[in-house]
């Protein structure tokens, strides 16, 4: 009981919970204005953690930086996606009309391929590097400097997009287009400028998360795979295409998570995390789906 | 019944191609994929192709299967532990099928994949649990009667898939993949209707793994649940093209074969391959291989 | 007893009362009309007669059977059949495969081949699509696909036919056609309609008897001519 009140496990799910709502950020906002369920998101964490990897082997450029690296990395990729294949796509009607299961697939498949190319060029081997790792104790709380600096930059950048969002022209009309599509063209949203920058912003943002997670974690080729899930979880419970509903899930799943960890043992977190995504999927599908046709 | 005759013609050759290869390890090995992967894209389209519900997750049944198999080898003839994994597979599906299938779309291929993916950790969980890393099987049947099963599942399926599209079960099948709503309204059971297509979609699946279980000897949960299977099951189907009963056949041997040439050697890049073509058929060939020499033909 | 027999139906959404009380009986062979303005809950007791939403209160009895509780498609097989205001066709199926569909799963009793394909013909016929069988049922216009939603309900060889809002979007040539196919089909086959219409002459002209609905309620009810002199629906309804 003792170790389930202390900050300590707090912490942990802060940061952990931080991560998560930042991952499902980036989903969010593709889902948001795209109606696209990317698949692949949990790979573009995979490439900014590996992105901070080489940055720091190879050229001793701190995480600090390759945030902005990883970041503009994955912007290029979201618009090469959007350029080379979705723009193809919602443009032909025969496609559009199934794009929406068929693009999961799609999706699927950029995950594959990216998963695979990372392999192939780096090799299936975990790496990991050593980054602000002094333990600083604080009312009886050990916290490691990267783990609050994974939790700084994390909300801060949640937070940040909340703001832009809410005050910026841009994030009014991107608003506009999440809430009502059509409506926001006629008032002339110009949607396929929205859908590109949200794209490009959406990627960018699961890169800033993959930076985060590899001064603490492991980084695989495969790592991003369980950051997809745990991104699907939040966005579903938050309810899709709300940002501020999802952030605060976020943080939620990795309270339930770490404490759910904690009462039990960390054999059963994959356990956890697929029964919940299975779990939202099977109670409010129609939730969900009256949601995605409606707009 | 012009396609009907192809598919026997596809049967018989399959069978044909089998039975010199009898003798040689290495091309009854090859056989033995073929006929798997056509078996399981046959399976899959009897769901997937016919009422549009995109399973990503029918590595599920096949690990079901294989992990039936592993707990009732020995203790039961050969012969009843497969009927047994088939069986197994085919109640999971109905079991789970009610809320699976209630859920569509996009919503529906993420269900099946995490739902598929949770089987995997939970028996991962209980074979750890229980202290077992991977078990071996000791005493399987001889690789050639393993291969004459495998070639008749791939036969049954594709007989299976073929009967389902020319009945009046396929025809109400094709009006739930148009339009759900107006097919309950003209009076099609759609419930009763998707889930004994899953039920069916699901059983040869888990005969297959059984089968490939006692091929490979050894079971091991990451293994017979790997989502790869998932996904190599519809790259195969989608690619091949998911309008007639030849398309499956046609992206399971392409595959398979292709699986040959570089899986041992690089399966990375196998993978990338099987991701590009995916990707390259829902952009360009939406009607597949199938519907490709189609066109050709009629042209011609 | 009445044919179709509605029994102080009421259906809530929430905090919106879509149907308050509503009764009606509609008997054989008779095309009644249902009228009222948008959100006045006609297509709501449509969706709660066939079987897609569930009454908060009151019941349905078609037949002699109680419809309330039933599965759409289990309706379909007892004989009663709706279209679509926003027609829903099969749309990578061929006109002629739409019927088929209909004709397997809709009727009471398993159909042979030989009579499946006769029940299509005579569904073609009826609605003049007996040419446009073998398209897509994509490549209809507006007018054909609505005719194609009539056909298939009439191919489940349904006795009691709701049809909502088959005119709306016809041009006026459109709409004496469809007036000419209704009335025929009465005549011919015995058919009992329930239809909502915007186009208020064609639902004057067609219709024995006319309920006026408004706010989920009935206001008035009456023959074509009682309904056009009755003061509440002027004031409701022609504003």
């Amino acid at each position: 009981m003792d170790t389930l009140m202390s900050g300590q496990l707090l912490f942990a799910a802060l940061v952990s919970g931080s991560l998560y709502a930042l991952v499902a950020l980036g989903l969010n906002l593709v889902y948001g204005t795209l109606r696209l369920l990317n698949i692949a998101h949990g790979d573009l964490v995979m490439i900014g953690a590996y992105t901070a990897f080489w940055m720091i082997s190879l050229f001793a450029i701190p995480p600090i930086i390759s945030l902005v690296l990883a970041a503009a990395l994955c912007a290029l990729l979201g618009w090469a996606v959007y350029a080379g294949l979705f723009r193809r796509m919602l443009a032909k009607p025969e496609l559009a009309k199934r794009v929406e299961a068929n693009s999961l697939i799609l999706f699927y498949g950029i995950s594959v391929i990216l998963q695979n190319l990372a392999a192939l060029a780096f090799t299936s081997t975990s790496r990991g590097y050593q980054y602000l790792d002094t333990v600083i104790t604080w009312q009886g709380i050990s916290m490691t400097g990267n783990r609050l600096l994974s939790l700084g930059v994390a909300t801060a950048v949640c937070f940040g997009a909340l703001l832009f969002l809410r005050f910026h022209l841009f994030g009014w009309g991107l608003r506009a287009v999440i809430q009502r599509r059509e409506a926001a063209q006629v008032v002339g949203v110009n949607l396929n400028r929205v859908q590109l920058l949200t794209i490009c912003g959406g990627f960018a943002v699961a890169g800033v998360a993959g930076v985060l997670v590899s001064m603490t974690e492991q980084i695989t080729p495969f790592m991003g795979f369980p950051f997809t899930i745990v991104a699907f979880v939040v966005i579903i419970i938050g309810g899709l295409g709300n940002i501020g509903a999802g952030i605060l899930a976020g943080f939620c799943l990795g309270l339930v998570e770490t404490y759910g960890i904690a009462l039990t043992s960390p054999g059963y977190r994959s356990i956890l995390i697929y029964g919940l995504f299975v779990g939202v999927l099977l109670v409010r599908p129609e939730g969900i789906f009256t949601k995605a046709v409606r707009s | 019944m012009k396609s009907f005759g192809m598919i026997i013609r596809i049967a018989l050759a399959v069978f044909g191609a089998a039975v010199p290869f009898i003798g040689s390890p290495y091309l009854m090995g090859v056989v033995f994929q073929v006929a798997m992967w056509i078996a399981l894209a046959q399976s899959w389209s009897m769901l997937s192709a016919t009422t549009g519900y995109l399973s990503l997750g029918h590595a599920v049944f096949y690990g079901v299967g294989a992990y039936v198999c592993v707990l009732l080898t020995g203790k039961i003839p050969f012969e009843l532990a497969l009927l047994a994994a088939a069986g197994s597979a085919a109640l999971f599906a109905a079991l789970v099928g009610m809320p699976v299938l209630r859920v569509r779309g996009p919503y529906f291929v993420i269900l099946t994949y995490g739902l598929s993916e949770l089987v995997r950790h939970i028996v991962m969980r209980i074979e750890s649990a229980l202290g077992s890393f991977g078990r071996m099987i000791f005493d399987v049947p001889a690789t050639e009667v393993l291969l004459w099963w495998m070639v008749g599942l791939a036969v049954l399926a594709t007989l299976g898939a073929y009967a389902i599209r020319h009945s009046r079960f396929g025809a109400g099948l094709a009006a739930i993949r148009e339009d759900e709503v107006a097919a309950e309204t003209v009076g099609v059971p759609v419930t009763r209707l998707k889930l004994l297509a899953f039920v069916a979609s699901a059983a040869i699946p888990g005969a297959v793994g059984a089968l490939a279980l006692l091929r490979t000897s050894y079971f091991e949960p990451a293994q017979a649940f790997d989502p790869v299977i998932s996904f190599t099951i519809v790259t195969m189907a989608l690619v091949g093209g998911t309008d007639t009963v030849r398309g499956p056949i046609l992206g399971a041997v392409g595959f398979a074969l292709l699986s040959e040439l570089l899986w041992s050697s690089l399966p990375q890049l196998y993978m990338i391959v099987l991701g590009l073509t995916l990707i390259v058929f829902i952009l360009f060939v939406p009607r597949g291989l199938s519907g490709l020499f189609g066109r050709i033909g009629r042209a011609s | 007893m009445a044919f179709l027999d509605i029994k102080g139906v009421s259906k809530r959404f929430g905090g919106l009362m879509a149907l308050n009380d509503v009764t009606l009986q509609v008997e054989q062979g008779e095309i009644f009309g249902l009228m009222g303005a948008n959100g006045a809950g006609k297509t709501t007791l449509f969706s709660v007669i066939a079987g897609h939403v569930a009454p908060t209160a009151g019941e349905v009895v078609f037949d002699g059977t109680r419809l309330t509780g039933l599965s759409p498609s289990r309706i379909c097989r007892l004989g009663l059949c709706r279209t679509f205001q926003i027609v829903r066709p099969f749309a990578g199926l061929t006109v002629a495969e739409n019927l088929r569909v209909a004709a397997l799963y809709g009727s009471a009793r398993k159909l042979s081949t030989r009579e499946i394909a006769q029940v299509v013909e005579e569904a073609l016929e009826a609605v003049d699509l007996a040419d446009r069988g073998h398209l897509d049922a994509a490549q209809l216009t507006l007018s054909g696909q609505k005719r194609l939603e009539i056909a298939r309900a009439l191919a489940t060889g349904a006795k009691l036919v709701m049809l909502d809002e088959v005119m709306a979007g016809l041009n006026p040539t459109e709409v004496s056609a469809m007036l000419d196919t209704l009335g025929r089909l009465r005549t011919e086959r015995g058919l009992t309609f329930v239809i909502v219409e915007h186009v208020i002459g064609a639902l004057m002209t067609l219709s024995d008897r006319i309920l006026v609905l408004d706010h989920g309620e009935r206001i008035a009810f009456g023959t074509p001519e009682e309904i056009g002199n009755h003061e509440r629906v002027a004031e409701v309804y022609f504003g």
